[in-house]
This record gives structure tokens, C-alpha cells and sequence, in this order.
């Protein structure tokens, strides 16, 4: 228990300090201690601006949303009982993808990109699931399958739009592959709220997704309702990724190796791992996105590829490192 | 009455599995279902603990209908082994048996001191408390199977439900995991155990239901059910069965194979 909490406290040091780097540097860089005299409100001038409405929300955001896919991922993980799944497989991120797509192509505006993204997203989690469950108990085999077959579909007509619509390609482009560059206070304080309590209450149910774990049937007989209990975090896991990709578009690869580090980190057990597992990817993502601002400053990188060239070769030496029986 | 099932019906879609089971079990014995593949033994134990609902009939435990018992309740009343035990994740055997607790657990309550104790009297039991801190995958085949008997233990149940227990096992794991049930029965809890091996049943339980098709074709003593001519009913096999003469009095059954030289 006291080895936990440390482990806690230290990745809460980390998503701190990170946070603090990222309000940090940009086109101006400024130092910690000016950030703290700024954030508790005794210094009026250029800078507090800077801070307060450029880079603070665009900084909460990414951290948000780090975390909310790094949670959503290692319960989907266990949930589906698949090391390969994301916060993505059951078709969130393509559903997403296309409402926002058809927003851009319609000239909707920012306010509609995000709200149609986020529908897009729960509808088709909801159809996959609906789809998966048809002939009985829902396997979670079939829900894996059917979430493909839907991305494949629903990216076909992003496509679609894209050939159609050259003008907007850049756009839809740079929405696909993830940014916060476009994250303000509005996107914060709506999607905050939905992530945070969609977190809290996965967490609840850290506990029956261990016995889960360990197969259905006995988490069954150890009286869990395991049907009530997927659904319930399907639905809420879908929300809350929805909330994270119509702020920030689709970033990979955080949803699905923080949850796998922070394994090797704290071990399996969720109630730990979630939490874990939640501030590692906020810092992860933080870190990710002070890069995709200054790689090549100052342009910016799509957040989605710096998490892609990072979070790749981890991932495939993660996965040779446990094939050698590690 | 621990367990009473009466005229169990069950169906997966159009595939009729049970067709009308029924049967008492009166006092804690170990009580033994052989059948071939397809038989329903699996199906039967699954209606017993309430994950199956029968399509017709009803199952009894404690003289109460199973599907009328809450969830998590009913989890208090029956631990269940099943017959393919998942292991490829890193919890370790505490961790595993610790779960058993889940039932008498609230779901914001740390495990008590209480819960520490059963656990570790239920592994001491099974003989795995010197292997708690280990992983599961690290374990071997006879060892999981422990953790997950040590598992059901501390659900606290007064029924046990084990599917096949010994079915991967070499036959030393096989003995000592029977003894170790064998145990439990001398300590009170009734169980119910899925057995592929005929003399093994016939050795260790003390009743034994011979399941064909979704129905009962023989109950009772091992003495009186295992005889030649059910066993080749229910397998449809020719076999010899013999009686060693050393006071245990429990038929074995062994092939008719005449070598030919």
C-alpha cells in the first residue's frame, strides 16, 4: 500500500512539473517562478494573458485528454481482454472522424465540428455494440470484429469527402491526426467535466474488472453482473473518448501504451493502475504536445505524429522485451 | 436439502442439452457427474449456480430457487471452478484468492482484516499459501488449479461447483488435487465435480450421476453405477469393469483389448 501511494505521488511530480513546462515555453519563454506569481494572481501584465488564455487551456486540455484515453485504454484492455485494444476499437475515433469531416466539409463551423464529432462518436460505439449483441450475449470477440468493420466503413466516406472536397483536405487532415492547437477555455470546460466524471466512474468498477480479468464466467460466480457491468463502461469509456477526440481529433498510441507501461510500473491490479495509468498519459500527452510546438518552431506538428514516432518503436520494444519472457 | 433439481430443461437455441434432471443432495458428499462429451455436464453445472436459466424446471439450493437468490448472494452460497482457468495476466496467487472475497464485500469497502484471514486460510487449506506472492502465469498447471480451489474457498460457500479440475493434469497433480477435495468434504461443503476419469470418480466421490443425452441414466454408489452395462450406455465402449479385492470395494473400469501377437 505504501509503494503505491508512492508511485502515485511521483507521477502526480511528473504531470505537475509537466504542466508547469508546457505553460513555460513557446514563442516567449517564461520562467517557473514568473508562472507562479502569474497563476496565484499578483502580476498584471502581457505575460498573464499569454499564460491564462493561450497556453493554460490548451495545456489542461491535453492533460485532460491524456489522461481520460490512457484510463479508458487500460479498462478497454482488460475489458476485451485484448493487449492490442485502444480507447479507438470499438469504432469512437472513426464515428468521430466522419462527424467532423462532414462539419468541415459543410462549412458548420468550430462549435459544430466538435458537437457533431462528439454525437458521431457515441452513435457508433452504440451501433457496434448493438450490432455485436444481436444474437445473445455480447462476445467480445464479435465487438472487436464489427468495431474494424465500421472504422473501415466510416473512414471510407472521410475519404470520400476528402476526394470530393480538395479544398478542405488540409483541414480534415489536420483534424484526423490530432491537435490542441484550437483547444480554448470553451472546449475545456465542456469536455472536462464529461471526462472527469466518466473517469470517476469507471474507477468505480475498477475492482470487478480485476475478477473480470480472470475470465467471465468466474467473475460471474463471483457475483458481478458482467453484462451490466461492460455496458456500463463501454457507454461510459465511449463518452469519454468521444468528449477527448471532438476537442483534439484523433491522437494514437497514448490510449494504448500508457495503459501497458504503467503495467510494467504498478502491476495489474486497477484500482492502482487506473489512477496511474490516468496521470501518465496526461503527462505523456503534455509532453507530446510541447513537442508538436517546438520540433519545428515555429510551425507546429499534428500532436498525433510526435505521440506516433514516440509511442511506436516504445511500443515494439515493449513488445519484444515480453516475448523474450520478461 | 443442499442441492435439489428438479426437472431441469435446457436448450441453447434449438440444441437441447438437459432433458429432465432431477436429484436431491441431501448431506455434504462429494458427489461425482460423468457423462461423454456433450452430455450436459458442463450445462448442468451452470444451471445449479444460476448462470443458466433453466427453460423449464428449477434448481434449489437450500431450499430456496436459485434465480430467486440476488447475484451476490448467491455468490456467497456457491463457488465455482471452471473448467479452462484463465491465467495470462500478472496478479498474483494472493491476488487471485483475494477476489474470492468480492461477495461479502461492499463496493467502496477495503478488504477487513477478516477477509485477510479467510484468504489465508483458504490457501493454507489448498496448500498454496508459500506461492502468494507469485504470479499466476508463473505457476504450474496443478498450482493455478489450487489458487483457484483456494479462490472458491474464500467465497465461503457451502457448495462448491468444479468443472473438470484434473483435466490438464498428470496424475500426481490429479491425486493431490482429489485429496484436497476429499478434504473440504470432511469439513463440511458439498461439492459437485465434472469428472472425464471414470475409476477416479469411482475411487473418490462418494455418489455418482451418470449423465447420456441431457438425461440421468444411473445414480448412486459408485458400486451400483459403475457396472458394465452403463458404462457402455453412456459411452458406448466395451469395457471389463473389475473389483480389486482390498477393502475399498470401488469398481475400476478397464478396456476390453484382447493384443493380438
Amino acid at each position: 500500500m505504501y509503494r503505491r501511494r508512492l508511485y502515485i505521488f511521483l507521477v502526480l511530480i511528473l504531470l505537475v512539473f509537466m504542466i508547469l513546462l508546457s505553460v513555460g515555453i513557446g514563442s516567449v519563454d517564461i520562467g517557473f517562478k514568473d508562472i507562479f506569481w502569474i497563476l496565484v494572481g499578483k502580476r498584471e501584465d502581457r505575460l498573464r494573458d499569454i499564460i491564462l488564455l493561450i497556453r493554460l487551456p490548451r495545456t489542461i486540455g491535453a492533460a485532460i485528454c491524456g489522461m481520460a484515453l490512457a484510463v479508458v485504454g487500460t479498462f478497454f484492455q482488460g475489458l476485451l481482454r485484448n493487449p492490442m485494444a485502444d480507447p479507438y476499437i470499438l469504432g469512437v475515433s472513426s464515428g468521430s472522424a466522419l462527424g467532423a469531416t462532414i462539419a468541415i466539409v459543410f462549412n458548420m463551423g468550430i462549435v459544430f465540428v466538435n458537437l457533431l464529432s462528439f454525437v458521431m462518436g457515441v452513435l457508433v460505439t452504440f451501433f457496434v455494440y448493438f450490432i455485436s449483441s444481436l444474437n445473445g450475449r455480447s462476445s467480445t470477440y464479435t465487438m472487436i470484429l464489427v468495431g474494424v468493420a465500421v472504422s473501415s466503413f466510416a473512414f471510407s466516406f472521410i475519404s470520400l469527402f476528402m476526394f470530393i472536397k480538395h479544398e478542405q483536405i488540409a483541414q480534415i487532415v489536420m483534424w484526423i491526426m490530432g491537435s490542441f492547437s484550437l483547444v480554448g477555455w470553451s472546449e475545456v470546460s465542456y469536455s472536462a467535466p464529461i471526462i472527469i466524471a466518466g473517469s470517476f466512474i469507471m474507477y468505480l468498477f475498477s475492482r470487478d474488472l480485476n475478477a473480470i480479468i480472470t475470465g467471465e464466467e468466474s467473475a460471474e460466480h463471483l457475483g458481478i453482473d458482467v453484462e451490466v457491468v461492460r455496458r456500463i463502461l463501454l457507454f461510459t469509456g465511449s463518452v469519454v473518448t468521444a468528449s477527448c477526440v471532438s476537442v483534439s481529433g484523433i491522437v494514437g498510441f497514448v490510449g494504448l501504451i500508457t495503459p501497458h507501461i504503467s503495467r510494467l510500473l504498478v502491476g495489474p491490479d486497477n484500482r492502482i493502475l487506473v489512477p496511474f495509468s490516468g496521470l501518465m498519459g496526461g503527462s505523456f500527452m503534455v509532453l507530446a504536445d510541447i513537442l508538436s510546438r517546438t520540433v519545428i518552431k515555429p510551425a507546429e506538428v499534428p500532436v498525433g505524429v510526435i505521440t506516433a514516432i514516440f509511442g511506436a518503436p516504445f511500443f515494439l520494444y515493449l513488445l519484444m522485451r515480453v516475448r523474450r519472457g520478461e | 436439502m443442499i442441492v435439489k433439481v428438479v426437472d431441469l430443461y435446457f436448450s441453447y437455441g434449438q440444441n437441447e442439452v438437459l432433458n429432465g434432471i432431477s436429484f436431491n443432495m441431501e448431506k455434504p458428499i462429494l458427489l461425482g457427474v460423468i457423462g461423454s462429451n456433450g452430455s450436459g455436464k458442463t450445462t448442468l453445472l451452470r444451471n445449479i449456480s444460476g448462470y443458466l436459466k433453466p427453460n423449464r424446471g428449477s434448481v434449489f439450493l437450500f431450499d430456496r430457487n436459485v434465480v430467486d437468490i440476488p447475484r451476490k448472494e448467491r455468490a456467497r452460497l456457491i463457488g465455482y471452478v471452471p473448467q479452462d482457468i484463465v491465467y495470462d495476466f500478472d496478479f498474483t496467487a494472493y491476488e487471485i484468492v483475494m477476489m474470492g472475497r468480492l461477495p461479502h464485500l461492499g463496493r467502496f469497502q477495503a478488504e477487513r482484516k477478516i477477509d485477510r484471514e479467510v484468504v489465508e486460510r483458504s490457501m493454507l487449506i489448498t496448500d498454496v499459501w508459500h506461492l502468494r506472492d507469485k504470479p499466476l502465469r508463473k505457476l504450474s498447471g496443478g498450482e493455478r488449479q489450487r489458487v483457484y480451489i483456494a479462490r472458491a474457498l474464500s467465497q465461503e460457500a457451502k457448495i462448491l461447483l468444479m468443472d473438470e479440475p484434473v483435466a490438464h493434469l498428470d496424475i500426481k497433480y490429479q491425486l493431490e488435487i482429489l485429496s484436497v477435495i476429499r478434504g473440504l468434504v470432511e469439513r463440511g461443503i458439498a461439492v459437485i465435480i465434472v469428472l472425464h476419469d471414470v475409476n477416479l470418480a469411482s475411487i473418490y466421490c462418494d455418489e455418482i450421476i451418470v449423465l447420456k443425452d441431457g438425461t440421468i441414466l444411473a445414480k448412486g454408489k459408485p458400486e451400483e453405477v459403475i457396472t458394465e452395462g452403463v458404462i457402455r450406455e453412456a459411452f458406448s465402449i466395451d469395457v471389463r469393469v473389475i473389483n480389486p479385492e482390498d477393502g475399498l470395494n470401488r469398481p475400476l473400469v478397464i478396456p476390453n483389448f484382447v493384443r493380438k501377437t
